[in-house]
C-alpha cells in the first residue's frame, strides 16, 4: 500500500505538470538564491569588487559600457521581482526607466529650468516610479497572464508616445543631450567618479531589492506566484501585494532610469521604447531568472561578450541576439548563473573527490518515515460521539442562498446552520450544487440572492482574504498549495500571512512563526517531509498540508471540499482520522463536502442533503440513513455504485 | 484644436483610416487566428509581414499590370507560408507548454533574426517598391485626394474576411480549426491529428500575413520598421477585439485606424498615444475585449 501511496504521489504531479493550463506561471525548481551555495557568494564577492574597482585598470570605453550595463542591470533586476518572485510577465518595464530619466532632464532643460540641482530631481525618482506604478497597475492590473503582458506594452508604448511627440519637453529622437553643462557639481564631471557614483547607487538598490526578495513581504509574492487562490485562502489580499510588488519594480526601474541619465548626460526616446522592455526580459533569460544576480549577469553578457563580440558582424546583430534567446530558451533555460552554479558544484564534487549526486532530496529518506498513527482513524469509524447541541448560535449558515449560471440554478434557495464544534457533512449527487455553495459561501462567487453569515456578521460576498481573517480556512476539490516551495514555506507562509507579517520588506520571518509552523507539520504528520516541495509530496500528504496551512491561519472553521478526492483508501482512512483528531483537538468546526459515504458517516455529527441546489434533508446521520426521500433521491443510487 | 479642420480632411482622414484599418485587419486576423487554437501570441506574425512585403518588392518587376501583381503577391504569401512550417515545427512546437516567459522571448527573438537578415540583404534603408501604374494615382472626394492603394487594401481585407469565414465555418478544416480553439485536447482525443493542424493553421495565418506584406508594397515604400510597427498595432487590435475573436479584429482595425488617423488631424504628435488611449479605455470598460468571453483566463 505505501508502494502505491509513493507511486501516486510521483504520478500525480507529473500529470498535473503535462496537463497543466496554457500561459502557466514559471514552472520552478527550488529557487536557488534562497540557498545560494557559499560558491556563489564567493564568485559574486570577486566580481564585485572587480567591478568595483575598474576605473584603475580599465580604460574609458570599457568603463562606459560598464555602466550601460549597470543601468540595464538594475532595470532588469527590478522587473525581475515580478517576472521570477511574482510570476508577473511585464512587457512594459521601460516605462518606468523613462519616467525616471526624464523626471531629471526635463526638469533641467534649459528653456524649462524648473529644477537645476540634479540629485534633487535624483531623489524624486523613486516618487515618480512609485506613483506611476500605483496609477499603471490600477488599469494594468484588470488583465491577468498574457492580457497583463499586453497591457503593460501597451501602456508602455503609451508613455513612450507621449515622451516621444512632445518634442519642445523631451526632445523626441533627438533627446536632451548634454543636460548637465558646466553647472553640474565638479565631482560628477570627473569620469571615474561618476562612474563611481553609478556603481555606488547600483549597488545600493542591489542591496536593497535582495532585502526585499528574501523577506515575509518577498515569500508572500512567491507564494503568489504559486498559487493565487491558495495565496487568497492563506490570507493574503493578492490584489494588493500585486500592486506593491508593481510599485516597488516601478521604483527601482525609475532610479535605474534616472541614474541612466546622470551617468551619460543625455536621454533621447529611442531608448526608452518598447525594445529596451524586451531587452531587460531578454537578459533576464539569459542571465537566469530564477538567480537573484541572474539579471545583472544578463546585462553584462549583452553589454561585453555579445557587444563587443558582435563589431564585426553589424547587419546581422540583431540575428545573433534572436539566436542565443531562442538557444538559451529551448536548451538551457537555467541562464548563465545556472550554468557557472553547475560548474560550480562539478568543481566542488571533484575537489572532495566525491561522485556528483543529484541535488535532489534523497528517496529513502521518505521511505524511512513512519506512518502517522491510524488509531484515531480507527477509533472515528465507530461513529460521532459527541452529541450536537443544535441550540448554540451557528458558526457559519446561509439563508435563501441561489445562484444561477444562465438559465441553471445550480443552488436553490438553500439555507444550513453549521453549530459549533460539530463535524457537519455537505452530501448529495454529483451536480447537486455542493462546490457551488462553498463557492458562494468563500466569497468566490457573489450569490444572486441570499445571505451568508459568520459567526453572528453577514459576510455575503466578502473576499476570501477577509473571510480568513474571521476564521474561515478552506480546502479544495483538487489539492491546492504553494506547489514548488517546501512543506515548511507553505506552512510559514500561510502562518506568516494571518498575522498581517508578511507586508515585513525587510529581514525574515519572526521566531514565533517558524515555531508554529514547525509544531502545525508536527501535528499532521508532516515534520520529516519540512524541506521537501509540496509538489514531491504523496497526494495524501498533500492533503494532510493543505489542513496544515488551513490551521496555520488560525481558522475556527473548516470548509473542506472532498478532503478524499483522489487517493488511496489507506490514505483516505489517515486523512479521516487527522480530521476528526484535528477537529478535537483544536475544537474546529467542520464543514465537508464528501462522496465517500463510509467517510460521511464514519465522522459526521450532522449532514445535509443537497439535490439539485436545494437542501432535501437536514439532521444527524441516522435521521438521514432513514429518511425515505435521501434513500430515493441519493443513497440508493449511491450505494449501487460502490461510492468508496 | 479642431480650428480649421474642415469636413473634408475628417472624411479623407477617415477613409485612409480604414484603408490602414483593413491593413491592420489582414495582421490581426492571422495573429488572433494562431492564438485562438495555439494559444500562443506570435511576436514573430509581423516580421513575417515585412518578410512578405520585402519579397514581393524584389521579385516585382519595374513595371506591371495588376494581374501581374495578384501573381507576385499571393506568390509572396505562398513561399511566406511554406518557411512558416519550418518555424512551427522546429521552434514553436517546443513552446507550447512552456511558460509565458519562453513563449514570448522566443517568439520576440524571430522579430529579431527576421529583423537581422532583412538588414543584411535588403540593407538598412527604406526604399521606393515598383507597383502597378494605377496605384500611382489618387481619387478625388471632395477637397481631398486619397491614394488608390486605400481602396485595394479594404478590398484584400473584405476578400480575406470572406475568405477567412468561408474557411472557418464552410469547410471540414474550419470545423476542426474551431474545435481546437475550444478544446484541442479533446480534439486530439476523437482522432484528429492536433499537432499537423496547429501548424496548419500557422501557415494560413502566415499566408495571410505574407499576402497582406505584399499588398502593402502599393504604398509605395518599405522600411525595416514595417515589421515592428505592424505587430505593435495588430496587438492592440487582437486585444480590443478581444484574443482569438475574427469579427472582434475586424471591429477592432477599423476602430484602432480611424483613431488613429484622426489623431493625425488632431495632435499629430500623440497620434500613436492615442491608439493605446483606446487600447487602455476598452480594456477597462470590457476586459476581455470586445468579442472575447472565455479568454481571460
Amino acid at each position: 500500500m505505501t508502494g502505491l501511496t509513493q507511486q501516486l504521489g510521483g504520478i500525480l504531479p507529473t500529470l498535473r505538470a503535462s496537463v497543466g493550463t496554457f500561459g502557466q506561471r514559471l514552472q520552478a525548481t527550488p529557487e536557488s538564491y534562497r540557498s545560494s551555495t557559499p560558491a556563489l557568494w564567493v564568485v559574486s564577492g570577486v566580481l564585485l569588487v572587480f567591478v568595483g574597482l575598474l576605473p584603475f585598470f580599465a580604460g574609458l570605453s570599457d568603463i562606459l559600457i560598464t555602466q550601460q550595463a549597470l543601468y540595464l542591470g538594475l532595470l532588469a533586476l527590478s522587473l525581475n521581482l515580478l517576472v521570477a518572485t511574482t510570476g508577473l510577465i511585464s512587457f512594459g518595464h521601460a516605462l518606468f526607466y523613462a519616467l525616471g530619466a526624464y523626471m531629471i532632464a526635463v526638469p533641467f532643460h534649459e528653456d524649462i529650468k524648473i529644477l537645476d540641482n540634479v540629485l534633487f530631481a535624483f531623489a524624486i525618482t523613486p516618487v515618480i516610479g512609485a506613483v506611476a506604478g500605483l496609477v499603471i497597475g490600477l488599469i494594468v492590473f484588470r488583465g491577468k497572464e498574457l492580457y497583463f503582458a499586453l497591457l503593460t506594452l501597451g501602456a508602455g508604448q503609451l508613455i513612450w508616445a507621449i515622451i516621444h511627440g512632445w518634442q519642445n519637453l523631451t526632445g523626441g529622437t533627438n533627446g536632451r543631450p548634454g543636460v548637465f553643462g558646466p553647472d553640474f557639481i565638479n565631482f560628477f564631471t570627473h569620469s571615474s567618479q561618476l562612474y563611481w557614483f553609478v556603481f555606488g547607487m547600483v549597488l545600493i538598490c542591489v542591496a536593497m531589492l535582495y532585502v526585499i526578495t528574501k523577506s515575509p513581504f518577498g515569500d508572500a509574492l512567491r507564494a503568489i506566484r504559486e498559487n493565487r487562490r491558495r495565496a487568497e485562502f492563506a490570507g493574503l489580499n493578492v490584489k494588493r501585494y500585486e500592486l506593491a510588488a508593481f510599485m516597488i519594480a516601478g521604483m527601482f526601474g525609475s532610479i535605474a532610469g534616472g541614474i541612466h541619465v546622470i551617468g551619460d548626460t543625455q536621454i533621447n526616446s529611442d531608448i526608452v521604447d518598447w525594445q529596451r522592455s524586451a531587452l531587460a526580459l531578454i537578459v533576464i533569460l539569459i542571465g537566469g531568472y530564477r538567480y537573484f544576480l541572474g539579471p545583472i549577469a544578463g546585462a553584462f553578457f549583452y553589454w561585453f561578450v555579445f557587444d563587443k563580440v558582435i563589431d564585426s558582424t553589424p547587419q546581422l546583430w540583431d540575428t545573433v541576439l534572436g539566436v542565443i534567446v531562442v538557444g538559451v530558451a529551448l536548451l538551457f533555460p537555467q541562464g548563465i548563473v545556472g550554468g557557472i552554479h553547475w560548474m560550480m558544484a562539478k568543481a566542488t564534487d571533484l575537489i572532495k573527490g566525491r561522485a556528483p549526486v543529484a541535488e535532489e532530496v534523497p528517496a529513502t529518506e521518505q521511505e524511512a518515515v513512519p506512518l502517522p498513527d491510524l488509531a484515531p482513524a480507527a477509533a472515528s469509524r465507530h461513529g460521532p460521539a459527541s452529541d450536537v447541541d443544535r441550540s448554540l448560535p451557528s458558526v457559519i449558515s446561509v439563508h435563501g442562498l441561489t445562484k444561477a449560471f444562465g438559465g441553471l440554478v445550480a443552488v436553490d434557495d438553500a439555507s444550513i446552520e453549521v453549530k459549533p464544534r460539530t463535524i457537519h457533512a455537505i452530501i448529495g449527487p454529483n451536480g447537486a450544487g455542493k462546490t457551488t455553495l462553498f463557492n458562494l459561501m468563500t466569497g468566490l462567487l457573489p450569490p444572486d440572492e441570499g445571505t451568508v453569515v459568520l459567526n453572528g456578521n453577514d459576510v455575503t460576498g466578502l473576499q476570501p482574504f477577509k473571510l480568513v481573517k474571521r476564521g474561515l480556512g478552506r480546502s479544495f476539490q483538487q489539492t491546492n498549495l504553494f506547489w514548488e516551495l517546501t512543506s515548511l514555506d507553505n506552512v510559514t507562509i500561510a502562518d506568516a500571512a494571518a498575522k498581517d507579517l508578511t507586508t515585513k520588506i525587510y529581514g525574515g520571518h519572526t521566531e514565533g512563526t517558524h515555531k508554529r509552523a514547525r509544531e502545525l507539520l508536527d501535528r499532521v504528520g508532516l515534520s520529516q517531509f519540512a524541506p521537501l516541495n509540496a509538489q514531491d509530496l504523496s497526494h495524501g500528504d498533500q492533503r494532510s498540508l493543505e489542513i496544515a496551512t488551513a490551521l496555520a491561519v488560525e481558522s475556527k472553521l473548516l470548509l473542506l471540499d472532498e478532503p478524499t478526492a483522489g487517493i488511496s483508501p489507506a490514505e483516505t482512512r489517515e486523512a479521516v482520522g487527522l480530521i476528526k483528531r484535528i477537529a478535537t483537538e483544536n475544537e474546529l468546526t467542520v464543514l465537508f463536502v464528501e462522496h465517500d459515504m463510509e467517510v460521511v458517516f464514519g465522522i459526521a455529527d450532522w449532514i445535509t442533503v443537497l439535490h439539485r441546489g436545494t437542501v432535501l434533508a437536514d439532521g444527524a446521520p441516522d435521521e438521514i440513513r432513514a429518511n425515505p426521500d435521501v434513500q430515493a433521491a441519493y443513497l440508493g443510487k449511491a450505494d449501487e455504485n460502490g461510492a468508496s | 484644436m479642431t480650428l480649421g479642420i474642415s469636413l473634408s480632411d475628417y472624411v479623407v482622414q477617415i477613409i485612409a483610416g480604414l484603408g490602414q484599418g483593413a491593413v491592420l485587419f489582414l495582421i490581426a486576423s492571422g495573429l488572433t487566428l494562431v492564438f485562438g487554437a495555439l494559444r500562443v501570441i506570435n511576436f514573430a506574425h509581423g516580421s513575417l509581414y515585412m518578410l512578405g512585403a520585402y519579397i514581393t518588392t524584389t521579385i516585382a518587376p519595374s513595371s506591371m499590370g495588376i494581374a501581374w501583381f495578384w501573381l507576385i503577391f499571393l506568390a509572396a504569401g505562398v513561399i511566406i507560408a511554406a518557411s512558416s512550417v519550418v518555424l512551427e515545427i522546429g521552434f514553436f512546437r517546443p513552446i507550447y507548454n512552456r511558460p509565458l516567459l519562453t513563449q514570448l522571448l522566443v517568439t520576440f527573438a524571430f522579430v529579431l533574426i527576421i529583423t537581422g537578415i532583412v538588414r543584411e540583404f535588403w540593407g538598412p534603408s527604406s526604399f521606393t517598391t515598383s507597383r502597378p501604374s494605377q496605384f500611382d494615382q489618387s481619387v478625388g472626394i471632395l477637397d481631398g485626394r486619397i491614394p488608390v492603394s486605400n481602396f485595394a487594401f479594404m478590398g484584400a481585407a473584405i476578400i480575406a474576411a470572406v475568405a477567412l469565414w468561408a474557411i472557418l465555418y464552410r469547410t471540414d478544416l474550419g470545423r476542426m480549426i474551431r474545435a481546437a480553439v475550444s478544446d484541442p485536447v479533446l480534439l486530439g482525443m476523437t482522432g484528429v491529428n492536433v499537432k499537423i493542424l496547429f501548424t496548419g493553421v500557422f501557415v494560413l495565418a502566415a499566408f495571410f500575413a505574407g499576402t497582406a506584406g505584399g499588398i502593402i508594397t502599393l504604398q509605395g515604400s518599405v522600411g525595416l520598421d514595417l515589421g515592428i510597427d505592424a505587430i505593435i498595432r495588430a496587438f492592440v487590435v487582437v486585444v480590443i477585439g478581444g484574443l482569438g475573436s475574427l469579427s472582434g479584429a475586424f471591429i477592432a482595425a477599423m476602430l484602432v485606424g480611424v483613431a488613429e488617423a484622426l489623431g493625425i488631424l488632431w495632435v499629430p504628435q500623440a497620434a500613436l498615444a492615442i491608439v493605446f488611449a483606446v487600447l487602455i479605455v476598452v480594456l477597462v470598460i470590457r476586459p476581455e475585449g470586445i468579442m472575447g468571453g472565455r479568454t481571460t483566463q
